[in-house]
């Protein structure tokens, strides 16, 4: 949980943020101001993630990255000259650049050996690139220590993130019909209602239950029917990187595309399910990671780390889909409840 | 629906993996250098591509990135405004460094940086300037704007329309967004859809009877420009005297007192009577603040039901004590009476100093909620006029976002819509127009669990006043006291977002009303519509050369409009009420429609159903400024002949913002 201290705003910062403090309220901010996230692996979705929540004015943002800068990378934060370096190294100067107020600390050791103490002094974290057995022993961490866990990735057109905030409370505000005005006039149609604020509470369950899950005897057909599509193609992605020890590529094309009908049918057949329900048109579109995709996956899911850490606004409950080649929507579902 | 175009997709993929189609080339390997672009049949045409993006701001600076970051290597950015810090939390291409400096310069500087290779022009300009002609516009294969207000976007679209460019549209405000794409002959046109009148007041309200904190917002900004800026005859900010609810026996009295006492007041211009004390801020206080409002309170009817206002005196400012709370910024504190005077005085010698040094013809100032003296002057007189008024008070910061129109804004917004911008890109070049969307960004799932929904694009409204082939709008003023100036400048420049107007009158002689070309018409100017026998029904053709726009209008004489309007303007007249009725006696007739039977008061006013297809509803204020899209939660009613069953629930299902 984000720890509440006393923080106040100066007025450097209120002319920064005003536009934002307009939006989501001064204790927003401020609350934004004490957080400090981690964030593993900056790739294209790393570097967007990356630059909204420096921009929002976080505490800190640790990048922890083991790999080497490609040239073409769709992290927009490498300049041409740092191509070689490691990743975070060679992004940090321009992360720092979107706003000298946020700490900037990078890491370049291999997340796999980083143990619990490493992840106790975060107040979100946030993994991108992970084989899905990485990914569950993280959050596993992370729910011991009582801190919020996203995991999310872009392949090709499309991508998808799971979030796990464990026990969550946050206010929204709901709108009040508006009063009767003075003097006997009834209230136009334009006259703006009072919004009054409202406390909830959510319960969300861990990565390992969640991909464990089968959602097509969970949820109800029309919702399963929504998403399966998006279920399987994360399930297949999840599993190649598991297997294949990589992401599929353009140089193997053809074999990826069939490796991954592979692994989709063995899903398919694990969950009693017709073989032809999900079409192979959509592995076509996988491969790389498209600077618009990640745009898109990025933007929502750094607005759901803002969200959970400000305490404001119901947050998405826990999986988001996105493809930006087949049904170009953007599908939340709740997946092993 | 989505599951057939998907297996049609696929089933084109397959049946083409073969055959070498070179736009369906799906399978064929990416460059090696290239795996972050999209498969190469969507290369060639990026590669091929020539863009032009309207705006580097907030949607702008996202968009830049996307673009250059995807394989689009010709782009021409354009923007007229400069980088200012609250741009900052959201326009990442820009640096504190950069405040001041040409937003299109920098973000295309920056850009260029995620690939030194791609052609990027920056044009820091105005899109709506003569250069950017129709032919200009055709040089390029996909518009996209990334602008914030409808003037802009409507003359973008007209001349996209005319070019035969597609173009894509978006906008933003908090955390909703838009995105869609506008082809001519295959969707809606912006202008399709009548947008919701602008908001503005009664004269009467901001000058006599103010009840909200905005009333008093407006009537501080008037009197910015009536002592400082520009003046214009609808910003008075005296008392109105003409007032209907006034009328009576005390107000002429008074008025006669104080004519008498003050030597006709309400003849001198209120700045020429600042000029004689040389801006004494006690003696501005004095009139504003206690001698009008004195004046106002003999208007003894229009008091009857409200609370009365209090006069301040000059020499008894009250003090109150401050009961808010710590942990604000120091703007959110409110101030007390005492503190609006301390910064009116400050403000009011800034300000009179800086129009002093000013020389020539910009002899006055512009308000700008940038500015500390200005926003210090509105923030301190608004109050002011609060506390007399019984009004509630507020902080500078809220008056600066009501007096400045601020729309609240953050990165992530931006950032999902200028990747979606993209997406529609991507289908446009792929000739995949039937895949194009109208796509909204919810700030929670819909009823469909989508934050991000896309739904199907309108076809164009038969009965467009753009982008039908013979637009035609109606228009509701009173021809005697409309003047050419103001028809040009308020109706076809301001509503109907026309820039070069050329007027003719359909009677027959091919009366020049306005002209495009410099000095033909200027002496038409200052006279009135009904002096070129313009009355009830007559037609005028306006013709827009450089947005390639031909309009028909009707003109309606009226002499008074609702809430003392200046015009409105419709897309439908048959949707209007018919005026003969109006000056019989006794009841009307009831009509068998649901709309509302027309007035009978002698003044021929007209009853305009809040549903009626209104483009533009100009009051007597507050059109100063740039119209930014307003948050609307509810569906669009009353668009009956546009709209469609499935358009009335796409609108009810998703989060509108009105671009």
């Amino acid at each position: 949980m984000v720890a509440k201290e006393e923080v106040t705003i100066s007025e450097a910062e209120a002319a920064l943020y005003d536009r934002q403090i307009r939006l989501w309220g001064l204790e927003a901010q401020k609350r934004l101001r004490a957080a400090r996230v981690l964030l593993i692996g900056l790739g294209g979705l790393g570097a967007e993630i990356a630059k909204n929540l420096t921009l929002s004015g976080i505490k800190s943002l640790t990048l922890l990255d083991h790999s080497i800068a490609v040239a073409n990378s769709a992290n927009f934060l490498i300049p041409l000259e740092n191509v070689g370096k490691n990743v975070v190294e060679a992004s940090l100067e321009r992360v720092q650049r979107l706003n000298p107020m946020v700490d900037i600390l990078t890491d370049t050791e291999n997340v796999t050996a980083k143990n619990e103490d490493f992840f106790s002094g975060f107040d979100v974290v946030c993994a991108t690139r992970l084989p899905v057995e990485e990914s569950i022993r993280i959050n596993a961490i992370c729910r011991k220590h009582s801190i919020p866990f996203y995991s999310g990735d872009v392949f090709g057109f499309g991508g998808f993130f799971f979030v796990d905030l464990l026990e969550h409370e946050y206010s929204e505000e709901v709108n009040v019909p508006a009063a009767t005005l003075k003097d006997g006039c009834t209230a136009k149609k334009n006259d703006p209602s009072e919004t009054k604020t409202v406390k909830h509470t959510l319960n969300y369950i861990p990565l390992q239950a969640a991909f464990e899950a089968d959602p097509s005897s969970q949820l109800n057909k029309r919702s399963w029917q929504r998403i399966k599509s998006h279920f399987i193609t994360m399930k297949s992605l999840l599993m190649f990187r598991s297997q294949m020890k990589r992401d599929p590529e353009a140089a193997n094309r053809q074999s990826d595309i069939a490796k991954l009908c592979e692994i989709r049918d063995h899903i398919l057949h694990e969950m009693k399910l017709d073989n032809q329900m999900v079409d192979s048109g959509i592995f076509e579109t996988v491969f790389g990671e498209l600077s618009p995709a990640a745009a898109v996956v990025g933007g929502v899911l750094a607005q759901e780390i803002i969200k959970a850490v400000s305490h404001k606004d119901a947050p998405i409950r826990n999986h988001f889909f996105f493809n930006g080649a087949t049904d170009f929507s953007g599908v939340v579902e709740a997946i092993g409840f | 629906m989505k599951h057939s175009n998907k297996n049609k997709r696929t089933s084109e993929i397959r049946s083409n993996a073969t055959s070498g189609h070179p736009a369906r080339q799906f399978s064929k390997l990416g460059k090696m250098a290239d795996v972050n672009v999209a498969p190469s049949l969507l290369d060639d045409s990026i590669r091929k591509s020539k863009i032009l993006v309207v705006g580097a701001g907030g949607i702008g600076c996202e968009l830049l990135k996307n673009l250059v970051l995807s394989g689009f290597n010709d782009i021409l950015v354009i923007d007229l405004d400069t980088i200012d810090v609250s741009n900052l939390n959201r326009q990442f291409l820009f640096q504190k460094e950069h405040v001041g400096k040409s937003k299109a310069v920098i973000a295309r500087e920056s850009a260029l940086g995620f690939n030194p290779n791609v052609t990027i022009v920056a044009k820091h300009d105005s899109v709506m300037n003569s250069e950017y002609n129709v032919t200009f516009f055709k040089q390029f294969t996909v518009v996209m704007n990334a602008l914030d207000n409808r003037a802009a976007r409507s003359h973008v679209n007209r001349m996209c329309l005319a070019a035969n460019v597609p173009l894509i549209e978006s906008g933003t405000a908090g955390y909703l967004g838009q995105v869609t794409a506008i082809r001519k002959g295959l969707s809606e046109c912006y202008d399709c859809n009548p947008k919701a009148g602008q908001k503005s007041f009664p004269g009467c309200t901001i000058r006599n009877t103010p009840s909200e904190p905005i009333h008093c917002i407006v009537w501080a900004k008037h009197l910015f420009n009536q002592l400082f800026g520009e003046a214009d005859p609808d910003e008075d900010v005296s008392p109105d005297t003409a007032d209907p609810e006034a009328a009576g026996d005390a107000g002429s009295v008074a008025l006669q007192n104080q004519a008498s006492e003050a030597g006709n007041v309400t003849r001198v211009s209120t700045r020429a009577w600042a000029q004689q004390s040389e801006y004494d801020p006690s003696k501005l206080f004095g009139k504003f603040f206690c001698d009008d409002i004195k004046y106002l309170l003999s208007m003894d009817k229009l008091w009857t039901k409200r609370t009365p206002p209090t006069p301040l005196s000059w020499d008894n400012i009250p003090e109150e004590i401050s009961d808010q709370q710590g942990g604000l910024i120091k703007d959110q504190k409110v101030w007390s009476p005492a503190e609006c005077v301390q910064a009116m005085v400050s403000s009011i010698k800034i300000l009179y100093q800086r129009s002093k040094e000013l020389n020539g013809e910009e002899s006055f100032l512009v308000w700008d909620k940038d500015d500390e003296a200005s926003m210090d002057f509105v923030t301190a007189c608004s109050n002011l006029r609060s506390h007399v008024f019984s009004i509630p008070k507020k902080s500078r910061f809220d008056v600066k976002a009501m007096a400045g129109n601020i729309i609240p804004a953050i990165a992530t917004t931006n950032a999902v819509i200028a990747g979606l911008i993209v997406f529609e890109a991507f289908k446009i070049l792929e000739g995949k127009w039937e895949e194009c969307r109208h796509v909204y960004l919810n700030s929670k799932p819909n009823a469909l669990n989508k934050v991000i929904a896309p739904s199907s694009l309108d076809s164009a409204n038969p009965k467009c006043y753009v982008c039908s082939p013979h637009p035609e709008v109606t228009v509701l003023l009173n021809v005697s006291q409309m003047t050419v100036q103001s028809f040009e400048d308020k109706v076809l420049r301001g509503a109907l977002h026309m820039i070069s107007p050329d007027v003719m009158v359909d009677d027959g002689k091919g009366t020049v009303l306005i002209s495009s070309e410099e000095g033909e018409t200027t002496e038409n100017m200052s006279k009135s519509l009904s002096d070129f026998n313009i009355s009830d029904g007559t037609r005028l053709r306006c013709e827009d050369f450089h947005q390639e726009y031909d309009l028909n209008i009707t003109i309606i004489d009226r002499e008074h409009l609702e809430e003392n309007r200046e015009f409105t303007v419709i897309a439908d007249p048959s949707q209007l009420q018919p005026k003969a009725a109006v000056e019989s006696s006794g009841p009307q007739p009831s009509t068998s429609s649901s709309k509302p039977a027309p007035s009978t008061r002698a003044t021929e006013s007209v009853e305009i159903d809040e549903d009626l297809d209104v483009i533009f509803q100009k009051g007597c204020a507050n059109d100063d400024h740039q119209q930014e899209p307003s948050i609307r939660k509810r569906s669009i009613s009353g668009q009956a002949d546009i709209g469609s069953a499935s358009k009335k629930l796409r609108l009810s299902e998703n989060d509108i913002i009105e671009l």
